[in-house]
């Protein structure tokens, strides 16, 4: 069978099955707030039971379609497809650098106006982020925010951290945005001044691999050292006792009771 | 012409099952999976396990509420100890997290997690796929906010207060419900506790469903942009002794590896790396290899640049004939690690034993007799050393067990429990009777600093292995409220969390005879 007919094949299965799925979870969705819905203390077996029972032929169906898709991928297999590449525009720089010890005047002004311009939009995000975590930080050292119901204090608290935190991430991808076209931006003055040879090559040297193995072998000695002698002090300080109590008893939170 | 025929088809199933049998890695997940639930019985007893064990953390995300959990989940843990964090600094659970991150870093998200085996499994369903772009990869720095918020803030403010609350564990975590809530409340001898389950139940069921459904068509959807404990792990991904790592002198920056991984990496190894190997095989230098000794693990050092387009898992992938010491040492590991596993199921499931169940202290029984001690509180109107039921014969006795980890336990004594002494006063008892199991905590001091002085409870503490709460078939769940008429009879039991409404309906039809 040709590619182009079986991968049709697999995306009109896949669409099915994807639509099954989603209405199975709305289904589970709805029965679980229909329970919920039904009274004081709503939840019993046999309540339980017996809204599963009405879903259930979708269930089923779901669970045949997904047995179903695993016949069809035997007998109507896919063909690999390609990984596609994810070059890092970075890491493309670097080595552009590591093969340039210094660009010519009309390469290397652009080129250093745009390293300029990047490390500026990091500071300022970073600035802007951090003055955005000050809020959120004086709000949960105020014990006053936190006297009241539990679970109002805590979806207040969500709210204003998920708002906070909303806009951080807004601010970091714009940045990220912003920085990815810059770099690629000196990424292309570097290939245009190497085309036209307008640089003074770098000379090869021995990495400095060594140091980074160091720096890495000193941090990985320390956190050792450290967990060790933490896991030491806790046993003697009760730490262990108190994970040990707490295992042994059903956590009602985490299960959803209370 | 037969003979042929049938040696082709023989081949070709052949080859069928060597490109499905499970891979290696997925073997150490199941492995993983089933150790981090060797309590089997669990299931059966409906008993979660109970014993030493527990003082370990598991490595990955493993609800320690699961009928079959065999040891306590790290960020449990975590969060439960920053409760106690105004008395004692936690250093134990954060010595074993910088433990577990040196060692594996996010490679137990890769190859121990039960939770992350699961989303494997779900993302093998064949439905298109949402890839991953710039906008996952922002919001994979989501799981952070969470690990903040709920995980470090919350329970630390709450200490203050000297309230449990785990955030993360009561608000989001999925394992507690999919493992704990379902694993119990499958099982008969729990269908008591259906009457718990509420607004709480309701909310995370919910977010279970959308994990679960979001984890189709998203790869490790829960893990890439919700659970804290990826988020801590990744931290140590760069130093880890277990991992991925990328060999620069080797890399052309070809960007294969990127492009294969369904993670939001942006290189290979960093903190969202969790280990998978997808990517060592598609680099056609062999820049990619894992980090550890390379004689658990192939490095997949052929000399050779390998096809692009293989999809093997790279700890099954071809290389140089591996040295006979290699299959020796491979062979022991192997060994020990199924001894390990057959070790631990026999001691789960037949060796440790459950407490016996006691149907006894149902209603309209006579309640048992235990002389149980009397703490010595700011508040103590009994002025005895010992109680037991018997001593309050004559009066309608509200009889409560808590436990000081249980936020629900200590919500109620707080909001609930008073209100019946600002009705009833003098003409009720009531007995609170604390878990035999203290471990350090001061359970006086802690009574005094956050209970009514005044009101008029009688705070004890359980005999040895918690024999009145067993006797009234207590499990391992608290609270549990039981309240007597005059002659000493159950009237009124209930597992979990009540009301005042509840209590005040009881007490009011047998004050009125």
């Amino acid at each position: 069978m040709a590619n182009e007919k079986r991968k049709r094949i697999h995306l009109i299965y896949g669409c099915i099955l994807s639509v099954l799925l989603i209405l199975m979870g709305i289904a589970l969705i709805t029965s679980c707030l229909d329970i919920y819905n039904s009274g004081d203390k709503p939840y019993t077996p046999e309540s339980v039971v017996n809204h599963f029972h009405k879903i259930s032929p979708l269930i089923y169906l779901t669970i045949a379609a997904i047995v179903g898709g695993i016949i069809l991928n035997l007998a109507i297999p896919l063909p690999q497809s390609r990984p596609k590449a994810i070059r890092d525009n970075y890491e493309a720089l670097i080595r552009l650098r590591s093969k340039v010890d210094a660009l010519n005047p009309e390469y290397d002004l652009p080129a250093k106006q745009e390293q300029k311009k990047r490390r500026s939009l990091q500071i300022i995000s970073a600035v802007v982020c951090v003055l955005l975590c000050i809020h959120p930080l004086v709000y949960f050292c105020n014990q006053q925010n936190f006297v009241g119901t539990v679970t109002d204090c805590v979806v207040k608290a969500m709210i204003l951290c998920l708002s906070y935190a909303f806009v951080v991430l807004l601010v970091t991808f714009a940045c990220k945005l912003v920085c990815q076209k810059s770099v690629s931006k000196e990424i292309e003055i570097y290939k245009k001044a190497i085309a036209e040879k307008a640089y003074s090559p770098a000379a090869p040297g021995p990495k400095n691999i060594s140091n980074e193995k160091m720096r890495i072998f000193v941090i990985r000695a320390i956190v050792v050292s450290v967990a060790f002698v933490f896991i030491v002090l806790g046993i003697f300080n009760g730490g262990a006792e108190a994970v040990l109590s707490k295992a042994n008893a059903i956590c009602m939170e985490c299960i959803g009771m209370g | 012409m037969k003979n042929t025929e049938t040696s082709q088809k023989k081949s070709s199933l052949g080859q069928w099952i060597s490109n499905h049998r499970p891979t290696k890695r997925r073997i150490i997940q199941l492995y993983a999976a089933l150790l981090a639930n060797a309590n089997l019985k669990g299931f059966k007893s409906g008993w979660i396990y109970m014993g030493n064990a527990k003082y370990a953390c598991t490595p990955g995300l493993n609800c320690y509420s699961c009928p079959a959990a065999s040891a306590s989940c790290p960020l449990g843990a975590l969060q439960n100890a920053l409760r106690d964090s105004n008395k004692t600094i936690p250093f134990y659970i954060i010595g074993i997290l910088m433990l577990y991150g040196f060692l594996f870093g996010r490679f137990i998200c890769g190859f121990l997690c039960p939770f992350g085996l699961i989303q494997d499994l779900l993302h093998k369903i064949k439905t298109p796929k949402i890839k991953k772009n710039r906008l996952t990869r922002t919001a994979s720095y989501f799981k952070y906010v969470l690990l903040a918020y709920l995980v470090i803030s919350l329970p630390l403010t709450y200490a203050v207060q000297n309230y449990p609350l785990p955030g993360f564990c009561k608000y989001i975590c999925p394992s507690g419900i999919l493992l704990g809530a379902v694993g119990l409340l499958s099982n008969e001898f729990n269908h008591d506790l259906f009457r718990s389950l509420g607004p709480l139940f309701t909310w995370k069921f919910l977010l279970l469903v959308i994990f679960i459904v979001g984890a189709v068509f998203i790869y490790r959807f829960f893990c890439r942009f919700f659970c804290p404990l990826g988020a801590l792990y990744g931290l140590f991904n760069k130093i880890s002794w277990l991992g991925v790592k990328m060999d620069n002198s080797k890399c052309t920056n070809c960007g294969l590896c990127v492009g294969t991984c369904d993670m939001d990496i942006r290189h290979v190894g960093d903190h969202e790396c969790i280990s998978c190997g997808k990517c060592v095989n598609v680099c056609p230098t062999n820049a990619i290899s894992y980090k550890g000794p390379k004689i658990l693990l192939a490095p997949n050092e052929t000399g050779t640049p390998l096809k692009a387009k293989q999809n093997i898992d790279p700890c099954d992938a071809p290389g140089t004939p591996l040295p006979k010491k290699t299959k020796i040492v491979r062979l022991i590991v192997a060994i020990t690690m199924f001894a390990v596993l057959g070790g631990a199921l026999v001691y789960y499931n037949f060796i440790h034993k459950d407490p016996e169940r006691v149907t006894g202290g149902e209603v309209g029984n006579i309640c048992p007799e235990i002389e149980m001690t009397v703490y010595d509180t700011n508040n103590a109107p009994y002025h005895g050393n010992t109680i037991s039921p018997s001593d309050t014969r004559g009066k309608v006795t509200v009889i409560n067990f808590w436990y000081i980890y249980c936020g629900g336990c200590v919500t109620e004594l707080q909001e609930e429990f008073p209100l019946l002494h600002d009705k009833y006063g003098d003409r009720i008892e009531v007995i609170v009777v604390h878990s035999n199991q203290e471990f350090g905590s001061n359970i006086p001091e802690w009574i005094n600093a956050n209970l009514s002085t005044d009101s008029g409870f009688i705070f004890t503490r359980d005999i040895e292995n918690e024999k009145f709460f067993r006797d009234l078939g207590g499990t391992s769940a608290w609270p549990i409220t039981i309240i007597l008429d005059e002659f000493g009879v159950i009237q009124y039991k209930v597992k979990g969390n009540t009301t005042f409404d509840a209590m005040s309906e009881v007490i009011d039809n047998l004050l009125n005879g």
